[in-house]
């Protein structure tokens, strides 16, 4: 009678950790995430710091920075791992530090955009009165290209984090609807709910215990991708000018932004910010290829 | 069949509509004083209320939009506040980069995506699978922009095939257009390719584990046969739908490439419009951009009834 | 003068692997049979006996998960496991041909019925266009169909079910193969289609010879169409012999047993006493569907004017084929769907049109069982969980609901500590008990089984049907019966109503209905049921 004592939960989590694309995006994820907790610790200066004298050097650059602070002007020697920017600055710290904004900005976006997402999916799914006009208007949303509803909602703030964020999340948000009420109007028609209803189940408890458990994991994969997508979004923003302003905080996008003048004679500052965005965003997507084969290949499409 | 074009013609009319309230209400909320704006820095009260009221920024809300919708109704898209000149006239002037951009990079992806999705199902699980998955999945992950920079280091710095940037008439020449797009046209079909590859991929296989196709073999048709005749013709529908979607890729990355090659079209436009808050510009660029969108998604709509006739009768 | 001429097909220690993570080595072993010219046998066995398995390897359709490790199988003498995949080819169609189960799934939705019948003759002959055609029409004048030269231009969406296998069937035999192998080609139709069919196959078979080797799990179709029958069980052939000797004087304890568990076509004698009523259905109706913009929208009478009582301790029975909208009777007393119009009183009390508020503290008193055992229950939840649900919504505290589904659980022959797993480690006739304990945790005065035995192999159906009966009279309960199957509900049914089309055509007490039917639907569909005539087993 007992093939396979495990509950559910047990033998997903055991086919997860055998998955090869799990492991290996998981570590990268973990690796950059590493990097950017311990930033401070791993030979960086402080990446806003200027000094005018020591710009736009090679990588690999040894020299000496003039920097003003109020005892005067101090020399501090340095060493540019990845050169130097137009004001002085140290590409290699900028681009370490810039790896917190863009995992804040993409975790905070895949995490507000799937509550949100699951709550109108819910809804949606379930009453049927509601659902033609909220299907309506994430249609509607959708007709706008993302990066296009992004930039028009960025234009309307002024530009820092929680409006870029509030861009990206905006463009994100329909699909995720999308998808849970899909799976809302599936799973509505299984015979176990059907038996819950005649057992006497109210709707919200009807939601919460079958319905919802079979969204988990479908919306772990969306957001894993909704992840890469936000800081390539990002990325593109601030590059664009639009997004988070290169004097306050680095991200990567602004970095390569700042350096589209020089481009032709100092390809360095694009090029690193590029491998690493790159990189991270690579990770972040084959983490959710694996999860996505491990959780649920039924309902996990990319769009 | 034509009652069908019909409801899918109508279908779009509520889509418009709430593209078209979601922009309104959108620039509506912008922190600062349009007419102030246009007004200058040295404007008198006066002279900003004499604007408000030209531009109907005092009435009512609902009022300004059934003006605003008119107005595009009519063509005009109102007035640039940083360019002094008529929306349309920018736009028809910036149409053709972003046309020609956008059709070699469409003629270019499916011809390459289409054959690798198909390929990668046919043999799936071999070693080409395995390369055009990978290539996939590096393609989302790269974005357009460094891409670009990575072509212009490599073909234009390096190797000097390619200029730098900029873009040619295609009246001035047809080599010299093609030149300046061949770069520009590669980084943006890259992602289109990986998704759309995959996308191929995904329902191919589909489509090959279905009984028909079981049928098929059981009638002793050539595996060639079976994969055009009964897979790929019941795998035209969601490939084509998928294109479809791709549109949105596209016309994102349209934007960002142009800034990258300094293309002077409608992304480049729309970039400039952002930086200096030049509203009107904004609106209407967003909303052609999804309204072709939107008027793809359709053509592709009416496409099914060609090609699947459970949709026709 | 060796065996292999005087046989079509001759398949001798045929093995065939399953990947390693299956639940046995192999998916069939030393498969030894044999069909001669003319002649029907029917391969027959439950779920998972490899019947379907065999007929692959024959064709060499096999996916390429399952491997034949061993044996031969010999076309006229030609070993079609071991040849080339280019001689495979030429042989498929001309040489033998294969019907499949579904015939909806089965056809290319996108291209015309009569080319994918042409596309045989392009396959393997050198016919032109117009000899094509010439050849598509006869063939489907040949299966029946009706106005061909119309329908050679029909798509498969456009076409019933029974049209459609009808086109395969042609398909099959345009070519005139020795061999037909038809895997289970009638269980996704009606029965009276199924009957339809399986004259048809029969006809064909005798005017061309055809060797036909038949997949089932219906003995009542064996019955109807052998010569020669094989049972198979758990990949392994356990008895064959000629259609006599298996249904009337089965050998091996697996066949015998399957023998005992076909329901009779005969009802059983009942006494029916006079109980009191539990529900009134009257003038029961339900519509689904609006008349959309133009007149284009589509409405569905899916009930019509309907009638209906159910008494304690007695079981009613509704048959009919689909969309005779027996289904949605049971789904409108049980309230999963809203009733149009019309009344359904529970012991005095009108539920039709109750709101889900008012309508909850009658909630108990029906309940239902499902057709399919493995979505009955929600897989993420211990059958502990699945079982308290419903008496904790009646306000029984957790420890009662807890010991009330231990006594059920072992009432309906299970454990009480099947109570801690999980769905997934019980097999499908042990769910179905899991569901009819479920749904006796509060203790329902109605009973509704919607097709409850359908999707059981017929041995295990035989134990649920006898735990059902059995539940009826201890609790005295009164059951709503919902199936297509004849011999299911001469068994179980003490009173019968028989619809189609949404309307009530014949009611009455079981055993009445089937010795003298009144209407003529009713006994089309007696008529229709395969093997009506045929007592199972030993004659007792």
């Amino acid at each position: 009678m007992s093939q396979n004592a495990q509950s559910p939960f047990q033998s997903t989590i055991f086919r997860l950790f055998k998955n090869p694309s799990v492991l290996i995006g998981g570590t990268l994820v973990f690796l950059v995430i590493a990097l950017a907790i311990f930033a401070p610790l791993l030979g960086t200066i402080d990446p806003n710091q200027t000094s005018t004298s020591t710009r736009l050097k090679a990588p690999g650059y040894e020299g000496v920075m003039k920097i003003y602070t109020d005892e005067g002007r101090v020399k501090v020697p340095i060493t540019y791992k990845m050169g130097s920017d137009t004001l002085g600055r140290d590409v290699y710290s900028r681009v370490i530090y810039g790896s917190r904004i863009s995992l804040v900005v993409g975790i905070s976006v895949a995490a507000i955009a799937i509550s949100i997402g699951m709550l109108i999916g819910l809804i949606a799914g379930y009453f049927r009165f509601l659902d033609s006009v909220i299907m309506r208007v994430m249609d509607g949303l959708m007709a706008i290209p993302a990066i296009l509803l992004a930039i028009a909602v960025v234009s309307v703030f002024n530009a820092g984090i929680m409006s870029v964020i509030i861009a990206i999340v905006v463009p994100e948000v329909p699909r995720v609807v999308r998808l849970v009420r899909s799976i809302v109007l599936s799973i509505r028609e299984e015979p176990y709910v059907e038996a819950a209803v005649t057992a006497g189940t109210r709707v919200p408890s009807l939601l919460i215990r079958h319905v919802l458990p079979n969204t988990i994991a479908p919306l772990i994969v969306q957001g894993t991708f909704i992840v890469a997508s936000a800081i390539i979004v990002e990325a593109i923003l601030s590059f664009l000018g639009l997004g988070i302003p290169a004097d306050e905080i680095p991200t990567w996008g602004n970095i390569m932004g700042a350096a589209r003048e020089n481009f032709q004679l100092h390809p360095h500052q694009i090029l690193y910010p590029g491998l690493i965005l790159a990189v991270t965003v690579l990770s972040v997507n084959m983490l959710g290829d694996g999860l996505r084969d491990t959780l649920d290949p039924r309902f996990s499409k990319r769009l | 069949m034509l009652f069908y074009i019909l409801k899918r013609l109508l279908a779009t009319v509520p889509v418009l509509l709430v593209v078209g309230v979601f922009i309104f209400l959108l620039l509506r909320l912008t922190p600062g004083d349009p007419a102030a704006m246009i007004a200058g820095d040295y404007a008198t009260e006066n002279q900003i209320a004499a604007i408000k009221e030209n531009l109907g920024l005092d009435k009512p809300l609902i009022h300004q939009f059934f003006i605003w919708i008119s107005n595009i109704a009519n063509g005009d898209l109102g007035e640039s506040y940083f360019f002094k000149k008529q929306v349309t006239e920018l736009i028809i002037a910036r149409i053709e980069p972003t046309l020609s951009l956008s059709v070699v990079t469409i003629i270019f992806t499916i011809l390459i995506a289409i054959p690798m999705g198909v390929i990668s199902a046919y043999k799936q699980g071999s070693w080409i699978d395995r390369v055009v998955m990978g290539f996939s999945v590096i393609g989302f992950s790269i974005p357009v922009f460094v891409i670009g920079f990575g072509l212009i280091y490599v073909f234009s710095l390096n190797l000097g095939w390619f200029p730098v940037q900029g873009y040619q008439r295609l009246e001035m020449g047809v080599f010299q257009w093609i030149r300046h797009l061949i770069l520009p046209a590669l980084a943006l079909s890259v992602i289109f390719v990986a998704f759309i590859a995959r996308m191929t991929r995904t329902s191919v296989l589909e489509v090959l584990g279905e009984d028909y196709v079981r049928t098929a073999r059981a009638k002793g048709q050539t595996e060639t046969k079976v994969l055009v005749n009964h897979a790929l013709r019941n795998a035209a529908v969601p490939i084509i739908t998928v294109i479809g979607f791709a549109f949105a890729i596209l016309i994102g990355g349209v934007v960002v490439t142009e800034s990258v090659f300094n293309i002077p079209g409608l992304g480049l436009l729309t970039v400039d419009a952002v930086l200096n808050r030049d509203f009107p510009t904004i609106q209407a660029v967003v909303l052609l951009f999804s309204f072709v969108y939107v008027l793809i998604n359709l053509i592709i709509d009416i496409c099914y009834t060609f090609l699947d006739p459970r949709i026709r009768y | 003068m060796s065996k292999n001429s005087e046989y079509i097909l001759d398949v001798s220690d045929l093995t065939v692997a399953l990947p390693s993570d299956g639940d046995r080595d192999n998916a069939i072993e030393n498969i030894n049979l044999s069909v001669a010219a003319g002649e029907i046998v029917c391969v027959v066995g439950e779920s998972g006996s490899g019947k379907s398995v065999t007929a692959s390897a024959v064709m060499g359709l096999l996916p390429s998960s399952l491997r034949p490790i061993s044996g031969q199988t010999l076309l006229e003498g030609e070993d079609t496991l071991n040849c080339s995949k280019r001689r495979l080819r030429d042989l498929r169609g001309t040489r033998m041909a294969m019907i499949f189960q579904e015939p909806m799934t089965a056809l290319n939705p996108v291209t015309k019925v009569g080319e994918q019948i042409s596309e045989m003759l392009e396959i393997h002959t050198q016919l032109g266009a117009k000899e094509r055609r010439i050849r598509v029409l006869d063939i489907m004048r040949l299966v029946h169909l009706p106005d061909p030269e119309k329908m050679i231009d029909a798509y498969p969406h456009q076409l019933s079910g029974g049209q459609r296998q009808r086109i395969m069937i042609a398909i099959a035999l345009v070519l005139d193969p020795v061999l037909l192998i038809a895997d289970e080609p009638t269980t996704a139709l009606d029965v009276t289609t199924q009957a339809q069919i399986l004259k048809l196959i029969k006809e064909l078979q005798e005017r061309q010879g055809t060797g036909v080797l038949f997949i089932t799990h219906d003995f009542g179709v064996v019955a109807e169409i052998a010569d020669r029958v094989v049972v198979m069980q758990t990949g392994r052939i356990v008895e064959q012999g000629t259609r006599d000797e298996i249904l009337f004087n089965p050998q091996h304890e697996y066949t015998k047993m399957l023998m005992r568990a076909v329901p009779s076509m005969t009802p059983p004698v009942r006494e029916i006493n006079q109980t009191q009523s539990l529900l009134k259905v009257s003038k029961l109706e339900k519509v689904y569907g609006k008349p959309g913009l133009f007149g284009r929208g589509r409405v569905v009478r899916a009930v019509t004017g309907l009638d209906l009582q159910l008494h304690a301790g007695e079981t009613l029975g509704i048959v009919g084929e689909s969309g005779s909208g027996k289904s949605t009777v049971a789904r409108c007393i049980a309230r999963l769907t809203d009733p149009t119009s019309g009344s359904v009183s529970l012991k005095d009390v009108e539920i039709a049109n109750l709101v889900e508020r008012d309508l909850r503290p009658f909630r108990n008193k029906i309940q239902i069982v499902f057709q399919d055992p493995y979505r009955s229950l929600n897989p993420r939840r211990t059958i502990s969980q699945s079982m308290v649900e419903a008496p904790i919504n009646f306000g029984t505290p957790y420890y009662e609901a807890q010991e009330k589904a231990k006594q059920l659980m072992e009432l309906v022959g299970l454990s009480a500590d099947a109570l801690e797993r999980y769905p997934h480690q019980f097999s499908g006739g042990q769910r179905q008990r899991i569901c009819i304990a479920r749904a006796l945790m509060v203790d329902p005065k109605i009973l509704i089984a919607d097709e409850a035995v359908s999707a059981l192999d017929v041995s295990v159906q035989a134990q649920v049907l006898e735990l059902l009966d059995d539940i009826r009279k201890r609790f005295e309960l009164a059951m709503l019966f919902i199936t297509h199957d004849l011999r299911v509900a001469a068994q179980i049914c003490d009173k019968l109503i028989v619809m189609q089309k949404g309307k009530v055509v014949e009611s009455g007490v079981t055993s009445e209905i089937y010795s003298r039917p009144k209407h003529d639907y009713t006994k089309l569909l007696l008529d229709a049921a395969p093997g009506r005539n045929v007592q199972f087993g030993t004659a007792e």
